[in-house]
């Protein structure tokens, strides 16, 4: 059975980086690290929680020029420092999961897997997502949100991005 | 099934006279006949694209005297902007961030050997 089978609504991306493990690693689960790339231009950091470890989490929000937004990660599994996997949704800033401010269709939960490889000295991600426990109406809404996620429109949402961020 | 409204957003979005309307929106409100000008496309098309523009709410158009001037919409903007910011202005972007994150840590890393 193929992957895309078993977990409907995959989305799959992957990306080499020049730098070691240890420091792709401590980019993504290290608190003074994190916050530095994870929200885009034009955003300002509202403040984060970080507790990377099974059963901890990663709770952060951000105001963009389109309004305020907390987003909550739920670690389940964490093999350092080649895999993680965690749960991942819209929230309050009080840590509750909401539903998505752009839509009612969206997933509530995602569940994310990262891997990562050193290979000749650079680090290989391996990023794989998929709805949770999610409707056939979200899992439809995820999948056609594929290509824009990917930047599939050849950098028409990041010019429209740059656009909101000047507002 | 009705389209969801971001969906929408970015189906608008997919095509790329839409995108140089909506270029051409950010210097301020244009009508049918001024939108056509740059474009080798007719009138009744230009309309056309308004159309799919202004149900994904990313223009708005008013009537003034014989004309409807277009705008931009904030609604769609906003909608596609909380979807942007989510994403982090796409996976691309966040993980050039990402990178360029990385390359400041080697170099600061690097000094001390």
């Amino acid at each position: 059975m193929s992957e895309a089978a078993e977990r409907p609504g995959i989305f799959t991306l992957s990306r080499s980086f020049d730098a070691p493990l240890e420091m792709v690693w401590a980019a993504f689960t290290e608190d003074e690290h994190l916050p530095h790339w994870w929200g885009p231009p034009g955003c300002e950091w509202l403040g984060h929680t970080l507790d990377f470890r099974p059963g901890g989490s990663f709770h952060y929000g951000m105001r963009s020029p389109a309004g305020e937004m907390w987003g909550l990660f739920l670690y389940e599994y964490i093999d350092a420092p080649n895999e993680m996997r965690f749960l991942n949704g819209f929230s309050n800033e009080a840590g509750e999961i909401v539903r998505a401010p752009f839509s009612d269709q969206y997933p509530l939960y995602v569940m994310n897997e990262y891997r990562f490889l050193e290979q000749d000295g650079k680090t290989v991600m391996e990023m794989v997502a998929w709805p949770h426990e999610a409707s056939d109406e979200e899992i439809a809404f995820y999948t056609g949100m594929h290509t824009p996620m990917r930047g599939g429109f050849g950098g028409t949402l990041d010019k429209l991005a740059d656009y909101l961020a000047g507002l | 099934m009705e389209m969801d409204d971001i969906s929408q957003t970015f189906a608008a979005l997919a095509d790329p006279t839409r995108r140089a309307i909506l270029a051409r929106l950010s210097d301020g409100e244009a009508t049918v006949s001024e939108l056509a000008a740059p474009f080798d496309i007719s009138q009744p098309a230009i309309t056309r694209h308004l159309q799919v523009l202004e149900k994904a709410q990313l223009i708005s158009r008013t009537r003034v005297r014989q004309q409807r001037p277009a705008r931009l919409d904030p609604q769609g903007f906003a909608r596609a902007g909380e979807w942007i910011a989510h994403y982090g202005a796409l996976w691309e972007g966040r993980l050039d961030r990402l990178e360029n994150y990385l390359a400041g840590m080697q170099k600061q890393g690097g000094t001390d050997e």
